[in-house]
């Protein structure tokens, strides 16, 4: 063997140690994932058939929700709302008068009442309210302190997850109240005492008016706590994927030469997205069950769906990919899923 | 006879020259070589070791080494300084690029892995190759693992010589 032939072999070899590393590496990891598939989730025979496909303006961000047969989607931009009918024609871009400043623009909600729109800004913290057909808005400086959820529950009544000014906690609690009233009511004891700004704890804050309940889905975590519209905890559920180990874990770290909470574990989303319609909430899970082919799972999302009055489990579906991608934002109405993926808006039919 | 002699010196010579300078042009290269990896390694372990909490978050939030974060922490840049110093002591070399080799190979190795089969991808590394996307380095650092090869061909050409 000549000298540049050893040395051929003692370089193909380093390189394929180091991938052999890795690959143990990654196979470790790929077998705590499948740790994470025992248990059984009962698929329906809900399907969706594509109705409608749009390509995605790239100012939308969520799908606020339905009014007047429109769907009104939230954008980028909080004085700017896109709204369509279910093909995703007759499309109106309503602009507000809501500044658009970063701080307004860092993390804000788009709210729908009967008469108007309402626009929240978490970081302001301000609410803008708009009447329908106006572009003016009444703004007001409640509630006092940042937020990140909202929802609301009455007209000009709003349930809130922040930092309570009159609690002292480093945690995030539900609050209710409006710009009238102030805060009115406060929760008992419901959310996890972590003293992590509520960042483990993090999730999707729903309103659902069939059953006059609030909902609160966090990410991490394998359950959902139901609350009434007095913020008193009705029950907490752990989920159809209640297997799922919690890996997240949250640390105060002095990074940057600044302190900052942040996940000191890899990040798993376990119940990445939810939203609520006539008394069923619909989580978009993570997890796949034991049952589940991969590639099946691979290829689409998982619905769960829960009633929302008692928490039971009541199946779950699949919203499909689309041109290979994975829906990022959806809500179900009464016919439909309209899913919001990187590149489209498409409105699935609900076929049962 | 005498006429062949002639022509088979005129015919050595001229070949000499370009070895010599062909030799010259390989050390320069090796120089390079070495130079880059060196300087990839003393930023890239700076960088870490300035940022350290920082960095050894970033390793604990990656699916695949989040057991390791810890240890791991401490020998990647104690890792990067040695191979920088065995590559600029000359009787090292050989196994400094082989270390290099093997290190850049499993960065990449590691990098292509979590893009392709990582549920969770973090944030990627810090100093100026905070600002690559983990694709632009994915191929960052294939361009170094051809380096490091190249680098241990001339150096062994140069044993060889010798």
């Amino acid at each position: 063997m000549s000298i540049y032939s050893k040395h051929i072999v003692l370089s193909l070899s380093t390189i394929t140690i180091a991938v052999g590393v890795v690959a143990f590496l990654a196979n470790k990891s790929a077998g705590m994932m499948e740790e994470e598939t025992k248990f059984d989730r009962k698929m329906t025979n809900i399907n969706l058939i594509l109705s409608s496909v749009t390509p995605r303006s790239l100012m939308m961000t969520a799908v606020a929700g339905v009014k007047d047969n429109r769907l009104y989607f939230q954008t980028v931009y909080p004085n700017k709302v896109l709204v369509t009918d279910f093909d995703f024609k007759n499309h109106v871009e309503k602009t507000l008068n809501v500044p658009s400043d970063d701080t307004t623009a860092s993390m804000f909600t788009l709210l729908l009442k009967d008469n108007g729109l309402t626009i929240a800004a978490s970081n302001t913290p301000a609410l803008f309210a708009a009447d329908e057909g106006s572009a003016s808005t009444r703004m007001y400086h409640f509630p006092q302190r940042s937020f990140t959820r909202v929802v609301m529950i009455a007209p000009d009544s709003y349930v809130f997850r922040g930092r309570d000014t009159a609690v002292k906690t480093k945690d995030q609690t539900f609050f209710k109240g409006s710009p009238a009233a102030g805060i009115t009511g406060r929760e008992d004891n419901v959310s996890k005492k972590v003293g992590d700004y509520g960042m483990s704890t993090d999730g999707i804050l729903d309103y659902d008016k069939t059953s006059n309940l609030i909902v609160y889905v966090p990410f991490y975590g394998n359950q959902f706590i139901c609350l009434d519209t007095n913020l008193h905890k009705k029950y907490e559920v752990t989920t159809v994927n209640d297997k799922s180990k919690e890996i997240n874990s949250i640390g105060v770290t002095d990074a940057q030469g600044q302190k900052m909470v942040t996940n000191v574990g890899p990040k798993r989303l376990l119940n990445t997205y939810s939203n609520v319609h006539d008394g069923t909430l619909y989580i978009k899970s993570d997890a796949r069950s034991q049952l589940q082919p991969a590639a099946t799972f691979a290829n689409n999302s998982t619905i769960d769906m829960y009633d929302i009055a008692s928490g039971r489990y009541k199946g779950s579906f699949y919203i499909p990919d689309h041109q290979g991608e994975k829906p990022f934002s959806f809500r179900v109405t009464d016919q439909s899923v309209i899913a919001l993926y990187k590149s489209s808006a498409v409105n699935w039919h609900i076929n049962n | 006879m005498n006429r062949s002699t002639v022509v088979g010196q005129e015919s050595i010579r001229p070949k000499s020259k370009i070895s010599l300078r062909s030799l010259t042009s390989k050390a320069a290269i090796l120089e390079v070589c070495c130079f880059l990896i060196t300087l990839l390694f003393i930023y890239a372990a700076i960088s870490k070791l300035r940022d350290f909490s920082t960095f050894q978050l970033q390793l604990g939030q990656s699916p695949f080494i989040t057991d390791y974060a810890v240890p791991l922490s401490y020998m990647v840049p104690i890792g990067e300084i040695l191979l920088a110093l065995m590559l600029i002591y000359k009787p090292l070399r050989l196994i400094g690029l082989y270390g290099s080799l093997f290190t850049m190979a499993l960065f990449t190795a590691y990098i292509y892995s979590m893009l392709n089969f990582s549920y969770y991808v973090p944030c990627s590394c810090g100093g100026i190759l905070n600002s690559l996307s983990w694709e632009a380095h994915l191929w960052f650092n294939i361009g170094f693992v051809v380096i490091a090869l190249a680098g241990i061909f001339i150096q062994v050409h140069f044993k060889n010589k010798a």
